[in-house]
C-alpha cells in the first residue's frame, strides 16, 4: 500500500530535479543574452550560436546558390570543399564550380521565364 | 527496475514539458506573397464584383498597375545586376522595361482621373493588353538572360578544353591510354557546340516582339520555342559538364 505513495514521491522529485536544471539552464541563456524574453529572435540566435560553438569543427557551407528565376551571373563564388593541408587543389574544380553556377542561373532563369509560375496576366 | 521505468518516463516528459515551456517555441514564419502573385489584388476585384464604381474600379487598376510596377523593378535590377547578359540585349531589355513602366505610370494617371465606369474598364483591360509584362516582358528578360548564359559558358569550356588538352597530351607523352579521355572531350566540345548553336538566335527573335504581336497569337509559339531550345541547351551544358568531368577522371 506504501509502494504507489512512494513512486509519487519519487516521480515528484526526479520532476522537480528536471524542472530546476532546465529553468537554471535557461536562466543562464537570459543572462547571457540580457534579453527579455528567451522565445525572442535573439534568445534563438543565441541558443543556436552556442550549439554551434559547441560543435568540434564548423561545418564548410556552399554559399550564393542562386533562387529560382535569379539570372545568371558569372562570378566565382563557390566555396570548394577545404583541401588537407599540403594538398594540391585542382584548377579545374573552380571552372567546374563556376560552370555549375552558371548553369544553375540559365536553369532559373529558364523556369522564371514560364509565365504560369508568375502570376498571370 | 520494472516499477521505476514509468517513474522515469514520467518525470523525463515531466522535466522536459517544463524545459519546453521555459525556452519557448519558435513560430513557424509564413512567406508574404509577391508582387507578381495571383490573388494579390484579390480584394479589390472582389469589391467590385459586390458592386462597381469609380473608387473599386480604380482601386483594382491602382493594384495591379503598382504589382506590375514593383515586378518591372525587379526586372530592371535583374538585367543592370546580370553578368552574362551581352551589353546590346542588356540595352534593349532596359529600354523596353522603361517604356512599359512609363506607359504603365501614364495608365495609372489616367485612371486616377477617371470618372466614368466604362472609360475604366476599358482602360483597365489595357493594362494586360497594351503591356503584358507577366506574359511577355518578364519571359523575355529571362528568356534572353537564360540565352546569354548558355552563350557565356562557352567561354568557361573553353577554358576547360585548353586544360583538358594538355592533360591529354602529357599523359599521351607518358605512354597512357587516352582513349576514353579523347572520347570525352570530343563529347564536350560537340555538346558545347550544340547548345549555342540552339540559343545563339534567341536573343534576335525575342526583343523585338510586342504585345501586339503577342496579343495575335504569333509572339506564344515564339516564346514557346525559345522555352524549348534553351531546355535543350541547358541538357547539353549539363552533358558537356559531365563529359569533362569524365575526361578528368580519365587521365588520373
Amino acid at each position: 500500500m506504501n509502494r504507489p505513495a512512494s513512486y509519487v514521491i519519487r516521480l515528484g522529485a526526479t520532476a522537480l530535479l528536471f524542472g530546476a536544471v532546465a529553468v537554471g539552464c535557461t536562466g543562464h541563456d537570459r543572462g547571457a543574452a540580457s534579453g527579455p524574453t528567451s522565445s525572442s529572435p535573439a534568445a534563438t540566435a543565441l541558443q543556436t550560436d552556442a550549439a554551434a560553438a559547441l560543435q568540434p569543427t564548423p561545418a564548410p557551407t556552399v554559399v550564393d546558390a542562386p533562387a529560382p528565376g535569379d539570372s545568371p551571373t558569372d562570378s566565382p563564388t563557390a566555396t570548394g570543399t577545404p583541401s588537407a593541408p599540403g594538398a594540391t587543389t585542382d584548377p579545374l574544380d573552380a571552372t567546374f564550380s563556376d560552370l555549375d553556377q552558371l548553369l544553375s542561373g540559365v536553369n532559373g532563369a529558364l523556369s522564371g521565364s514560364d509565365a504560369s509560375t508568375s502570376g498571370g496576366e | 527496475m520494472k516499477n521505476r521505468f514509468p517513474a522515469l518516463f514520467a518525470s523525463l516528459v515531466v522535466g522536459g514539458s517544463l524545459l519546453l515551456v521555459s525556452t519557448g517555441v519558435v513560430a513557424a514564419v509564413t512567406a508574404p506573397g509577391g508582387p507578381s502573385g495571383k490573388g494579390v489584388c484579390a480584394t479589390q476585384a472582389a469589391a467590385v464584383k459586390a458592386g462597381a464604381s469609380v473608387d473599386t474600379l480604380r482601386a483594382v487598376g491602382d493594384c495591379e498597375i503598382n504589382r506590375r510596377l514593383t515586378t518591372l523593378s525587379q526586372l530592371g535590377s535583374r538585367v543592370s545586376g546580370s553578368k552574362v547578359l551581352t551589353s546590346s540585349d542588356a540595352a534593349a531589355l532596359t529600354a523596353e522595361i522603361g517604356s512599359t513602366t512609363a506607359g504603365l505610370t501614364s495608365l495609372k494617371a489616367t485612371i486616377d482621373a477617371e470618372t466614368s465606369i466604362a472609360a475604366l474598364r476599358t482602360e483597365i483591360k489595357r493594362i494586360t493588353t497594351d503591356y503584358r509584362v507577366y506574359l511577355l516582358v518578364g519571359p523575355q528578360v529571362n528568356l534572353v538572360s537564360a540565352a546569354d548564359g548558355v552563350i557565356a559558358s562557352q567561354t568557361r569550356f573553353s577554358k576547360v578544353n585548353t586544360n583538358l588538352t594538355s592533360r591529354i597530351a602529357a599523359a599521351k607523352a607518358a605512354g597512357k591510354d587516352v582513349t576514353a579521355a579523347q572520347a570525352d572531350q570530343d563529347k564536350m566540345n560537340a555538346a558545347v557546340t550544340a547548345a549555342v548553336g540552339l540559343v545563339t538566335p534567341l536573343p534576335a527573335a525575342l526583343l523585338p516582339l510586342t504585345p501586339a504581336q503577342y496579343n495575335g497569337g504569333t509572339a506564344g509559339p515564339i516564346l514557346a520555342n525559345a522555352r524549348t531550345a534553351l531546355g535543350q541547351a541547358r541538357d547539353q551544358l549539363k552533358a558537356a559538364a559531365a563529359d569533362a568531368k569524365a575526361c578528368r577522371d580519365a587521365l588520373k
